[in-house]
């Protein structure tokens, strides 16, 4: 099973290989992963690829529709907002924010969330009662609701935002952990690594960790959409990044009273949101077919 | 099953009284002086304020003060409004049926359509039309709400000039409360045109409210639909000749419902956030948007009431979910 002993014998899949064959049959599934890998390159190339600085202003170009519309200007593709501001170019740059964001409240979630479920698996007794109680009255509150009263309270940014909705997406993680946790506490080769003198925290990483891997990966991945979608949302509500931040949901909110005359500009910043999110998911369900975890629903 | 039944009424006191504390200590980390804010921009004296300060309990110990907080919220005091200075209970009783009406006509919407669909998308496996309803419940599943009010504004409204862009009712009907569901008011006052301009109002916020739960429930229809027709017992009820309908409907719909009306009960939490952004876009007078309100204005009694309010909402009929389950759920009624 070990990675050493694979790379000598081809015919013996690791479990990572298995699963990547597995995933690679679900042709949707990497249909969402290229369209993600797309979005991740476009984000990071953004200021090669952008032909404007996302702030810079046209003055004689207010509200140039996009190339397909008649009365497009050259050098404007997807025509621009209110202010002149080439829409092509803010909604690359917008990308960056949503999906290096969506990549650290998943990561700032995941890491909190598997420490304070190992947590409560391992130690089992009050400890476990206390955290199991108080992700229950987390979840008990809607999200978004939960991350208007912490942004509420903390103020309204980016990173308040990006605080908030890392805390709304803990409790799933720590529930994920801490039933992977107890269902393979007393497995032998835990039982053995224990009598070699592993303890605590190495215990978790070393020996639990990479078999309990497969439920946090897929919820991971859903969380990542759900991280993106509540991100915009708070911008959207005027709760999140504030303007003129090119954040996708922001975008939105500032374009919203000129829904009527410049159609595009509401619509295209919801559909990067929306191809950005429906990819995860994709991805998301291709992953959960192909680990199969038990689930925490 | 009594003692199942117990165990999970029990162990929703904890839980709210763990609401109560969250809300308590959460506001408590605000920013601000709530006496400076109680007492206006004017400012107080040094004296007034170490009255106000003892009027209020705020020289008391942090735990007399929770418990006493506790107290109050059993007595249904849940503060007064820092803005508009009416009990927060009173605002939100008033603002409520018009969230309820919304969302009950959403969660129907849902469930009426996500059903048959996720049904006919099971029994037709693999096949275009099961294609079409999984692709379509992926798209509902993963869209930003928000911007979907806006598309839906942008055809209906702006376009075609169908549908009205904001409240409940025109302003040139006078129609009195009575229940507050606007529906059934302007029943009772029988003005027809009124009650077709409310249904007009409803249409757009309901249809953007139930699409998540549509595309949430389609998906678990579909799935448990599969699970069940694989069985054993369907594969007797086929062998002894019975016709494909009654398989479906009387076999195998009936079972497969029963984790469907779970995820139903559960849809309670996204209705609540989906109620905030809905209520925002559509201008409905609600408690999304009052209490979205309040986060502006830094009304804070009225944000720890309406969070109260609304999550023990949220518990009340998880549990009664909980208990549904229990009861219908015949292999769970055996064990006694």
């Amino acid at each position: 099973m070990s990675n050493a002993t694979s790379v000598e014998d081809v015919d013996v899949l690791t479990p990572w290989q298995e699963n990547w064959y597995k995933l690679r049959a679900n042709k949707i599934a990497i249909a969402g992963l290229i369209v993600l890998m797309m979005l991740i390159t476009s984000a990071i190339f953004a200021p090669l690829i952008a032909s404007h600085a996302p702030n810079e202003q046209f003055i004689d170009s207010l509200l140039a529709p996009p190339f397909w519309s008649e009365g497009s200007k050259a050098g404007f593709v997807l025509g621009t907002d209110d202010l002149g501001r080439d829409m092509l170019s803010r909604l690359l740059y917008g990308a960056r924010y949503s999906l290096f964001l969506g990549f650290a409240i998943v990561l700032i979630s995941l890491v909190t969330g598997v420490a304070i479920g190992a947590l409560a698996g391992m130690k089992q007794g009050i400890t476990e009662t206390v955290i199991l109680r108080l992700m229950d009255i987390m979840l008990a509150i809607p999200a978004i609701l939960l991350a208007i009263v912490i942004v509420a309270i903390l103020g309204a940014s980016l990173f308040n935002a990006a605080m908030a909705v890392s805390i709304v997406l803990l409790p799933h993680f720590v529930r994920i952990t801490r039933a992977a946790v107890i269902s393979e506490i007393n497995k032998d080769y835990v039982l053995a690594s224990r009598l070699d003198g592993t303890r605590g925290w190495k215990l978790l990483f070393r020996t639990l960790l990479p078999n309990i891997s497969a439920p946090l990966i897929v919820q991971a991945t859903l969380s990542f959409s759900n991280a993106i979608l509540d991100i915009a949302a708070l911008g959207f509500l005027g709760l999140g990044a504030q303007p003129p931040t090119p954040e996708w949901g922001t975008l939105l909110s500032t374009s919203r009273e000129f829904i009527e005359t410049a159609p595009w500009t509401v619509t295209l910043p919801g559909l990067a949101i929306l191809i950005t999110v429906l990819a995860s998911n994709l991805l998301g369900d291709g992953l959960r077919d192909a680990l199969d975890p038990r689930i925490d629903q | 099953m009594p003692q199942l039944l117990l165990r999970r009424l029990l162990l929703v006191i904890p839980t709210f009284i763990g609401i109560v504390a969250l809300t308590f200590f959460l506001i408590r980390l605000a920013p601000g002086d709530p006496i400076l804010l109680i007492a206006g921009e004017h400012g107080v004296s040094a004296e007034r304020y170490a009255e106000l300060q003892h009027q209020l309990g705020f020289d008391r110990p942090i735990f007399i003060q929770f418990a006493d907080y506790l107290w109050q919220v059993l007595n249904g005091n849940l503060g007064i409004s820092v803005v508009t200075q009416t009990p927060v209970l009173e605002e939100f009783g008033k603002l409520f049926p018009a969230t309820l009406e919304l969302a009950i006509l959403a969660i129907i919407l849902a469930v009426v359509i996500a059903i048959p669909a996720g049904v006919l998308a099971a029994v037709k496996r693999n096949t275009l039309i099961d294609h079409s309803i999984t692709a379509i419940s992926l798209v509902g599943y993963s869209m930003p709400i928000f911007w979907w009010a806006l598309l839906l504004i942008l055809l209906f409204s702006v376009n075609l000039g169908w549908m009205p862009v904001a409240g409940r009712l025109n302003f040139i009907y006078d129609i009195d409360s009575v229940t507050g569901f606007m529906l059934i008011d302007t029943l009772i006052a029988g003005d027809r045109e009124a009650f077709i301009d409310a249904l007009y109002h409803l249409t757009l916020p309901a249809v953007v409210l139930a699409t998540i739960p549509l595309a949430v429930i389609t998906r678990m229809t579909r799935s448990s639909m599969l699970e069940v027709l694989k069985q054993d017992y369907i594969r007797t009820a086929r062998a002894k000749g019975m016709s494909e309908t009654s398989v479906i409907f009387k076999h195998a719909l009936r079972n497969a419902l029963i984790p469907v009306i779970t995820v139903i009960g559960l849809q309670t939490s996204i209705l609540m956030t989906g109620a905030i952004l809905t209520e925002t876009i559509f201008s409905w007078p609600g408690i999304g948007k009052w209490l979205l309100e309040a986060v502006y204005r830094r009304d804070y009694p009225v944000v720890q009431g309406g969070v109260l309010l609304i999550a023990g909402l949220v518990i009340l009929v998880n549990m009664a979910v909980d208990v549904l389950y229990l009861v219908i759920n015949p292999s769970l009624r055996q064990q006694k």
